[in-house]
């Protein structure tokens, strides 16, 4: 089974620090971001599975991140995270292309249950059962 | 300074410790209530004070104007009236002299033809006894002019005269002898008799005659005298009243700007009489206490509308504390076996801070959002804008707008509400974010301001700007140009109401196209050290 | 998918679009099927339900509290047949309960004047001139009805993602649209707007054990948190936040429930200042 790559931005430096382990104990290799610039640059240097990232951050906010990944490889799934769920926000994520979208506060088994998804639809299952804790 | 507040004032500082500690215990609105007993209290002072006074209406002094003149015009026409009836009586009593002199003047006239061509003498007497009873029957009047000495002298000589024509005509018809003699000298008798009783009754005649004419000038006099009294009379009196109504519809007229500026203070006695503008004052009173309440409810809401908009953005920056909080305790929970201590501490840290966190977010918030008595304290200016800044940080965010925030250093305190002034730049930041373009600029600086004792605060954005035609209507109630569930139109009309009350000006300069400037200066408090240090000891601040 | 909510300004209309849709499509139909069920589980009449889905509340009406109910446990039982997506649903109201779940793509299907007024006089008796008076009489009195619970008026435009008037348009050609549209990719479900869903539905449940006792509350689901808001006066407040809680557990999936009371604000103020 081979890993999931996936990259994580948040401008919140502890969702970095706690979900890395979380996916990485279902078999996602993830980078860390904070900084979106960095991210995107990173997004142009490698290819992601799994792109997650939050949506209102300065600078760049994570819609103008979704725009850049699909528009560089349609095939990544980009997960939004925010914590401005509305549904004008989860319209335009889609339109735009979004895989998900998931409002703050989520569980952590909330993430893998979508990245699981994700992995399930780029046909690289991961190990992780949806509904393991609901 | 004379402070205009009228805001609950803290009178000591141990008062407002207790004040503040009350409010942490009770649910919120406490304060808010306070005031408006207060405010009952006062209006109930202000109704005594106002009808304690004596009155004395403005009815009472027309009426009393018109009773003084007509008083006068009573005294004045008696007067006319008794000078008219002087005149008649002198007037009668001359003519009564000269029926007496006409008669006297005959019967001289019978005595001179007699003493020429000895002709009836007799006649004469007639006139004599007529003379007699002419003065006979005006006795009365007569007496009442002349006295009874000139009126039995009168009587006399008119009596002597007929006893020596009598005499005279008892000698008969001789004209020589002794008895010549005799009669020669009764004649001079008579004649001197008579030109006696001719020259009584004419000076008596020349002296009422000169009286009349003094009575009658004096009468005419007494006219224009009166005239002018009245005159001025009624001069006097209309000024008095016309003064007395116009100043206190003056009077009246600055209580409405006053009122109109937002200054609520209760009209208090100015006079030491009552009068119907009491009525008014006591309407006027009640009047602004419940423009007073409606307006604290209008605030309220305005600010609620504020708070609403603000708490979209606030719920949604505590999503971000709460979603670490969230992974950090399931994460805890899922590893627990497989953590070291140190890893457990690192995140139990985390939550404690995120907890914290979401704590200070809510409670600027709620600072803010709180029904409010007012409370006055020393401020720190600068502190206020940075919170102020803070709370809608958010909105900020959302927009992509970028602020700056500078202020001189060691800047004085001013003496105010800091609910309400932090209200008033709240309203200013948001009136700045809706004008400017994502990814716009806003400038917030406190400096001094022009004039001593003063500082300024300046909210600067380069937006829209505000079209010259509305530029003179931005500060009234209800005027916005945003649609509706956006703008209030309430927002700058309440900040001019706060700013004023604190004794301070709130100025707007604007070009369409280019940006606004609001500028709010505020009086510096003039004792700031002591009371400074007390206000950190209230749990409020 | 995304799930499709019709309204119309005729209900026969919005029942052959829907009807179309679901064959077109493939999406399950929810309707009026479901008040039987929904009377069994809340114990009232059908007709009684009916009536609050058609007919304004008033003196002559239905009591504005008993329309209040029925339509509470409408919903409850609406929203949690639209859990799963692909599904077109009409006649219940649910334009103007289930809002801002962004896969549920709500359509207006205007009718053509003529058929709606034969619809409304179905004899041929309406009088040839007074059409638009009928019409309009009608749209005021289904916005009276949806004011009444609900505060809006059924016939604004912004409540709807796309307004469809038939007058020019083919039915056939107003379902091909909507299908079209309703494959854009914004309508598409996501975790987010299921979860809004499930949140509304416990919502809906928990809001139809109280609402007999407390017909102006509102409950919203926030997460795990429940919180109910309810009327009442001060004194009261203790017994009936207490009452509010136990009501509220006894729905499945309720774990934190949180009360307010709310002390009727204006009324307060006008009581300090007497
Ligand atoms: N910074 C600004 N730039 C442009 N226009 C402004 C600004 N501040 C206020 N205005 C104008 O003044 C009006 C009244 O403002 P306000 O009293 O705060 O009410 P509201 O913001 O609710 O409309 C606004 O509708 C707007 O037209
Ligand atoms: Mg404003």
């Amino acid at each position: 089974m081979s890993n999931l790559d996936v990259l994580l931005l948040d401008d919140e430096p502890i969702v970095g620090k706690r979900l890395k382990p979380a996916l990485a104990k279902v078999g996602c290799e993830v980078e860390v971001f904070q900084n979106p610039v960095e991210a995107l640059k990173r997004i142009d240097e490698k290819f992601f599975d799994v792109v997650v990232t939050d949506i209102s951050m300065a600078e760049v906010d994570g819609m103008q991140v979704l725009e850049h990944v699909v528009a560089k490889n349609n095939a990544t799934k980009v997960i939004m995270i925010t914590g401005f769920a509305m549904m004008s926000l989860a319209r335009e994520a889609m339109e735009k292309g979004a895989f998900d979208f998931i409002a703050k506060p989520f569980k952590p088994d909330d993430l893998r249950a979508i990245i699981a998804r994700a992995a399930e639809a780029l046909g690289k299952p991961i190990a992780f059962e949806a509904g393991e804790s609901a | 300074m004379a402070s205009p507040l009228h805001l609950k004032q803290a009178k000591a500082p141990n008062a407002m410790i207790e004040a503040a500690q009350e409010k942490t215990e009770d649910a919120a609105g406490q304060g808010a209530v306070n005031t408006r007993h207060e405010r009952a209290r006062d209006f109930e002072e202000a109704r005594k004070a106002l009808l304690a006074r004596p009155g004395f209406s403005v009815r009472a002094q027309i009426y009393l104007g018109f009773a003084l003149v007509f008083l006068f015009t009573l005294i004045t026409v008696i007067g006319l009236l008794m000078s008219i009836y002087e005149v008649d009586h002198k007037v009668r009593f001359l003519e009564t002299v000269n029926q007496y002199l006409i008669e006297i003047e005959q019967a001289r006239r019978f005595e001179k033809n007699y003493f020429l061509y000895g002709t009836n003498l007799k006649d004469g007497l007639e006139n004599v006894s007529s003379a007699n009873r002419i003065l006979d029957s005006n006795k009365e009047q007569i007496l009442s002019i002349t006295g009874e000495n000139v009126y039995n002298q009168m009587l006399s000589n008119l009596k002597e005269y007929e006893v020596l024509i009598n005499r005279l005509l008892a000698l008969g018809d001789a004209w020589d002898g002794s008895e010549a003699h005799a009669k020669e000298a009764l004649t001079d008798e008579v004649r001197e008799q008579g030109q006696n009783m001719i020259s009584l009754a004419a000076e008596l005649a020349l002296k009422e005659r000169q009286a009349l004419t003094k009575t009658i000038s004096r009468a005419r006099r007494m006219h224009i005298y009166f005239l002018l009294a009245l005159l001025a009379i009624m001069t006097v009196n209309s000024f008095i009243l016309a003064r007395r109504v116009l100043d206190r519809i003056e009077q009246y007229k600055t209580f409405a700007q006053r009122i109109a500026s937002g200054d609520y203070t209760l009209i208090t006695p100015k006079r030491s009489y009552r009068d119907e503008f009491t009525e008014l004052a006591l309407a006027v009173n009640q009047m602004v206490l419940d423009v007073e309440a409606r307006e604290e409810l209008l605030i309220q809401s305005h600010k609620l509308r504020a708070v609403g908009t603000l708490t979209a953005g606030v719920a949604h920056e505590l999503n971000n504390p709460i979603n670490n909080i969230m992974i950090t305790g399931h994460m805890f929970l899922e590893d627990y076996e497989s953590t070291d201590d140190e890893e457990r501490m690192d995140m139990m840290n985390d939550v404690v801070n995120e907890a914290n966190r979401a704590k200070a977010i809510i409670a600027n918030l709620l600072d803010f959002a709180r029904e409010s008595g007012s409370q006055l304290a020393p401020l720190d200016v600068a502190e206020m804008l940075k919170d102020t800044i803070a709370l809608a940080s958010n909105r900020l965010k959302r927009s992509k707008i970028n602020i700056e925030f500078s202020s001189t250093d060691k800047l004085p305190r001013v003496h105010g509400d800091s609910q309400q002034l932090r209200q008033v730049f709240l309203n200013l930041i948001l009136n700045a974010i809706d004008a400017s373009q994502s990814g716009g600029n806003i400038t917030v600086t406190v400096l001094p301001a022009d004039e001593p004792h003063y500082i300024a605060v300046k909210v600067i954005d380069y937006g829209t700007g505000i079209p010259k035609h509305i530029l003179g209507s931005i500060f009234d109630p209800f005027f916005t140009t945003k649609s509706q569930g956006k703008g209030t139109g309430l927002g700058l009309s309440m900040s001019q109401g706060i700013i004023t009350k604190h004794g301070g000006q709130i100025r707007v300069f604007s070009q369409e196209g280019h940006g606004t400037t609001f500028t709010v200066t505020l009086p510096v408090t003039t004792f700031p050290a002591k009371i400074t240090e007390e206000t950190h000891m209230s749990p409020l601040y | 998918m995304a799930s499709i909510i019709i309204s119309s300004d005729s209900s026969l209309t919005a029942a052959r679009i829907a009807e179309k849709i679901a064959e077109k499509g493939g999406f399950s139909v929810v309707n009026r099927d479901i008040l039987p069920e929904t009377a069994q589980k809340y114990d009232v009449d059908v007709a009684q339900l009916k009536k609050a889905l058609d007919k304004p509340a008033g003196i002559f009406g239905m009591p504005a509290k008993l329309k209040k109910q029925c339509m509470t446990y409408i919903q409850a039982v609406a929203l949690e047949k639209l859990l799963p997506d692909n599904i077109v649903c009409y006649g219940l109201g649910a334009h103007l309960y289930a809002k801002g779940v962004s896969h549920f793509f709500k359509v207006r299907v205007l009718t053509r004047p003529e058929q709606l007024i034969k619809e409304l006089h179905p004899a041929g008796t309406a009088p040839e001139n007074k059409a638009e008076k009928i019409i309009a009489k009608h749209e005021k009195a289904r916005n009276r009805w949806s004011r009444d619970v609900f505060k809006q008026d059924e016939s604004n435009a912004g409540l709807y993602d796309l307004v469809i008037s038939l007058n020019q348009i083919e039915e056939e050609e107003a379902v091909k649209m909507i299908l079209e549209t309703a494959a854009l990719r914004q309508f598409e479900p996501m975790t987010y707007s299921i979860n809004c869903v499930k949140e509304f539905l416990m919502a809906a449940q928990v809001k139809a054990k109280l609402v007999e006792r407390f017909p102006d509350c509102r409950v919203r689901v926030d997460g795990e948190n429940t919180v109910i808001h309810i009327q009442a006066l001060k004194r009261n407040a203790k017994k009936y936040s207490a009452v509010a809680k136990e009501a509220a557990r006894t729905v499945p999936g309720v774990k934190h429930v949180e009360v307010h009371i709310l002390t009727d604000f204006i009324g307060q103020a006008v009581e300090s200042n007497r």
